[in-house]
């Protein structure tokens, strides 16, 4: 952990540094009269080259291109980096263009997207570890699908048992709808524990009409109950920790064909090189 | 302890492929099948293990994670026992997300490619509207943008593209021969205005300092665009300067107006003023007369008013401030001695030399004195033959030719000849022999009409017919070829100075014995014979007769009296015609000004010199003033006007500050010096540089009251232009631009 924060301050700071010296470098060149637009375009273009590099480093795992978490750390704050450069290429203000308002907002939308990604894998891990099972991403659905199988068995077993259908009754009101959901995308971030406090409420009170054999099986339906929250959590957070780069990928291949675009503009028509 | 929903026996686990394109439908049902779906998506799945043979029998191969071997086994065939119905397998989320990618990515390709190369183009590629300035004439990308080369990437081709580009901006902006320099200024104009500019120890602020470390963008090569960005909206100030980045490049740097600034030297005093006018004598001396108080003016406002623009004090008009005292100077009225010019003259000549060297000299008056003027030795010089005459005789004194040389006698016959014929063309001529005599006008000034002063040829007539009765008879044969001799002496008129006016002369006949008598149109023309020298009938005038002495109780005022408004005149004592200038700005003095104050001709200088003397007639250069420029010699026949074309390096608007005036008007600013010796600088100085102003220097403190950031502003463009000199091209040549580009065809 003291490595970790060692790290973060030392990386914050040099990013910091950088950034303070590539501002007065800016002012000073302004000053001097000198193309800073030009000199921050291309810088950062090679930015966002180097930031998109990570996307292919991920693929190309067969490289000794130093490891993954470095490249993460390097595409971090060589990040905030582009977005202090891209406040200084546009000279603090909106684009006028209407290709030039589309690539700004491309780069914006990108950048946003990052920082988001970047919240959501600080501040969901976290939250998905208390909650309960680690659960691969991609077997959630069989297990839901287990759950609800194994819910319905000890609903018909209750039945069989107990002759009772007060649970079978219970199941086919609450607990098939509750265990075949899936919950919204953003669920993680809108507090979604609602439904389960409902069921078990519901469950809580059906107990008063339940025999002693009965209670029991309650019971198990309550600790299936548990295993469908962590097993929504871990769907809806793991889900989200993989949709936000629907948005930063796409949109960073988008913005390189603008940013191409915009380069071949300023290289054709720019009167200052 | 909590169950765990996912199995951790490495057996029982599923081999989940999550970097595949498709995932299995029934993963969702927690019995995916163990082959997975083809890389096009297809389903493999036909059971659910494939049967291994041993020996001769079949055995089932199912997973323990799907349960193991199954228990109705493979069928003798050696199919599987457990056959899967196909299922419709999903895209995985990578996959998925990989799509989005290529679609987000074509979109932008699109997006581009119609920004780009799209019917609507100029809209969608352009970087922003133009400025209002630019808007109306640059309508298509190529008339600002190398829109057909090559894009360049290595640094030559960069420099040399940006060079072109430079050069679009300088088809309409054309700011001279040095229009990447600083200012627009030549490099030892730089040189010469950089001299011994210095900052002030601790002066320069550090960021200057540190920008100097940098290199600033200049100065060798400054393109239009380094200062002047476009495509940032219709009200985008182009010219928009820090105050640092003006610094930038000088040599003196500081921190503001109020810290820093140089002091003052001369200013507004940078040149000496174009009309001689001191302030100093004329508020202290002549004003302050008692004499003079009904006439003088009480503020500064009764001569001096704000151009249009606000921006200068021009000097009123000449009625409205100098003509309440001068005006008598000008026309002579206050003027002891002749009052007029002396435009033609009858030159003695050495009459007895040039009839023992055998000229023909014909009728010449004995007592004529003074040589050739100025202006008939002009006139005379436009001829080639009399100004090889004149050339010939040099320093020779017509005169006295008892030292000439044969040919120098020569000369001065044909001299005296020519004048004879100069006479003879104006008096049948008149104005146009005088225009075709003058020679033609430089550039920019008055038309050589205006060099004849109206001159009466009749007036010359009258003079003729009193001083050479026989000139034009003389002047046709020896245009004949004939040899007239020499009559009687012409004794002086014996009339000198009453002489009649110049309209009653020219009525009269032409007969000689008769001088009053009244033409008779039935008398029969004298006949060759007759006639000693057999006028020739194209070239006799009407006669005219001099009046000599007025009827009995009227008398002849003096003849420079009688033309007190300006006018011909003549002094028959001295065979002298006159010229009495009018007023001011009187045309025949301002034209033989104009065009002899750059004619570097001996002549020209000779006219000059008569003209500009201090007690010439006129007294124009008492007060306007000669400039030496570039070009030659400057007139000014007027103070200093605004100029659209010119701008200065400092700016000032007079009308912003009038409320500002304390009780001391103009003087609040404007502070007489009176130890300033103001006339010095005139006189045979024509550098404008070299002067003395009748006001002392302003002071930065009388500006910095007011001009400070928090209060009137402090930037270094609130005073001071970049772009200075003559801007007049700039806009003749975008005018040029604009009507070449409406001609040019537009394509759709």
């Amino acid at each position: 952990m003291k490595t970790y924060l060692v790290r973060r301050w030392v990386l914050s700071l040099v990013t910091l540094l950088v950034g303070t010296g590539l501002i007065l470098s800016w002012q000073l060149g302004r000053i001097a009269l000198r193309p800073v637009a030009m000199t921050t375009g291309w810088l950062l273009l090679a930015l966002v080259l180097a930031l998109t590099f990570f996307n292919a480093r991920k693929k190309l795992p067969f490289l000794p291109l130093l490891s993954a978490n470095i490249w993460l750390q390097i595409h971090l704050y060589v990040g905030w980096i582009s977005c202090g450069v891209f406040v200084l290429h546009t000279g603090v203000r909106l684009p006028d263009g209407p290709l030039e308002l589309v690539l700004a907002a491309a780069f914006v939308l990108v950048a946003l997207s990052g920082v988001f990604g970047l919240w959501l894998s600080r501040w969901l891990p976290p939250h998905l570890t208390r909650s309960g099972e680690s659960l691969i991403y991609e077997r959630i659905p069989m297990l839901r699908h287990q759950l609800l199988e194994e819910v319905r068995a000890i609903v018909r077993k209750a039945e069989t048992e107990t002759q009772s259908t007060t649970l079978a009754d219970f199941y086919l009101r609450v607990l098939s709808h509750y265990f075949a959901r899936v919950p919204g995308l953003l669920a993680p971030l809108m507090g979604d524990d609602a439904a389960f406090h409902h069921v078990r409420l519901e469950l809580t009170a059906l107990r008063r009409f339940l025999d002693a054999r009965e209670v029991a099986f309650a019971d198990q339906v309550g600790e299936q109950l548990e295993l469908k929250r962590n097993l929504d959590a871990q769907l809806a957070g793991q889900r989200l920790l993989k949709l936000w780069l629907f948005a930063h990928i796409p949109l960073t291949y988008g913005l390189l064909v603008f940013i191409a675009a915009h380069v071949w503009l300023v290289l054709q028509y720019s009167h200052r090189m | 302890m909590r169950r765990l929903l996912q199995s951790i026996i490495y057996n029982r686990k599923l081999y989940d492929r999550p970097q595949d394109e498709w995932v299995c439908g029934r993963a969702a049902e927690g019995c995916p099948c163990v082959f997975g779906p083809g890389s096009q998506g297809e389903c493999r799945a036909t059971s659910q293990c494939l049967p291994a043979k041993q020996g001769d029998r079949w055995i089932c191969t199912r997973p323990i994670s799907l349960g193991a071997a199954c228990e109705t086994g493979p069928r003798p065939d050696g199919a599987c026992g457990c056959p899967v119905p196909p299922c419709s397998p999903q895209r995985s989320l990578r996959a998925q997300r990989r799509r989005l990618t290529w679609l987000v990515t074509s979109l932008a390709l699109g997006l581009v490619v119609l920004a780009l190369w799209g019917w609507r183009r100029t809209d969608w590629s352009n970087p922003g509207p133009l400025t209002s300035q630019h808007a109306m004439s640059a309508q298509r990308c190529s008339e600002c943008h190398l829109e057909d080369a090559h894009v360049a990437f290595t640094g030559s081709a960069l420099t040399a593209r940006q060079a072109e580009h430079n050069q679009l901006c300088l088809k309409c902006h054309d700011l001279g021969p040095h229009s990447n320099s600083p200012h627009g200024a030549a490099p030892a104009q730089l040189t010469a205005l950089g001299t011994g500019k210095k900052s002030a120890p601790g002066a320069a602020p550090l960021v200057l300092v540190a920008a100097q470390t940098v290199g600033p963008g200049g100065p060798s090569d400054l393109a239009c665009a380094v200062c002047h960005q476009e495509h940032h909206g219709r009200n985008f100030d182009l010219k928009h300067m820090r105050d640092q980045q003006c610094q930038v490049c000088h040599q003196a740097q500081f921190a503001s107006f109020g810290s820093g600034h140089p002091e003052f030297s001369s200013y507004p005093y940078e040149r000496r003023t174009r009309l001689q006018f001191d302030h100093v004598t004329h508020w202290q001396k002549h004003f302050a007369d008692a004499r003079l108080a009904a006439l003088a003016p009480t503020s500064c406002a009764q001569c001096h008013e704000p151009s249009p623009d606000g921006r200068q004090m021009l000097v009123r008009g000449y009625e409205q401030t100098c003509a309440n005292c001068h005006t008598a100077q000008i026309n002579g009225d206050d003027r002891a001695g002749v009052k007029g010019l002396v435009f033609l003259r009858l030159p003695e000549f050495d009459l007895t030399a040039l009839e023992a060297a055998g000229a023909a000299v014909g009728e010449w008056p004995a007592y004529a004195k003074g040589g050739l003027t100025p202006f008939m030795r002009w006139m005379l010089e436009q001829n080639a033959a009399d100004r090889a005459a004149l050339g010939t005789l040099g320093p020779v004194s017509l005169a006295d030719l008892s030292a000439a040389s044969p040919a120098q006698k020569a000369a001065a016959s044909q001299v005296l000849w020519s004048v004879k014929g100069l006479l003879a063309d104006l008096i049948t001529q008149g104005q146009p022999a005088i225009m075709r005599r003058s020679g033609a006008a430089p550039a920019g000034t008055t038309p050589p009409s205006r060099r004849t002063g109206q001159f009466s040829a009749d007036s010359l007539l009258a003079a003729q017919q009193a001083w050479l009765p026989n000139l034009l008879m003389e002047v046709a044969a020896y245009r004949r070829g004939e040899k007239p001799s020499r009559p009687v002496a012409v004794a002086a008129p014996a009339v000198s100075r009453l002489v009649a006016p110049v309209a009653a002369a020219t009525a009269k006949a032409a007969d000689p014995d008769d001088l009053l008598a009244e033409p008779d149109p039935k008398a029969p023309a004298p006949s060759a014979a007759d006639d000693l020298l057999a006028a020739d009938p194209v070239v006799v005038a009407p006669a005219a007769a001099p009046a000599v002495s007025p009827p009995a109780g009227l008398e002849f005022d003096d003849a420079e009296a009688r033309v007190a408004e300006g006018g011909w005149y003549r002094r028959d004592d001295a065979y002298e015609l006159y010229y009495r200038p009018g007023g001011h700005a009187d045309p025949f003095l301002t034209a033989w000004l104009e065009a002899t104050v750059n004619d570097t001709r001996t002549t020209a200088q000779a006219i000059f010199s008569q003209l500009a003397a201090d007690r010439a007639p006129g007294v124009c250069m008492k007060c306007h003033t000669v400039d030496r420029t570039e070009t030659g010699a400057l007139l000014n026949w007027t103070a200093a006007r605004p100029q659209p074309g010119q701008r200065k390096f400092t700016s000032f608007k007079h009308a912003a500050h009038f409320s500002l005036m304390g009780d001391q008007g103009c003087s609040t600013c404007h502070v007489l010096d009176i130890k300033s010796d103001y006339v010095g600088g005139f006189g045979a100085n024509r550098d404008t540089r070299v002067f003395h102003s009748n006001f002392a220097p302003m002071t930065k403190s009388s500006c910095t009251t007011c001009h400070q950031p928090a209060l009137a502003g402090a930037s270094c463009q609130q005073c001071h232009n970049y772009h200075t000199g003559d801007l007049k091209s700039l806009r003749l040549k975008a005018a040029e631009y604009r009507a070449a580009d409406k001609a040019a065809p537009r394509p759709n």
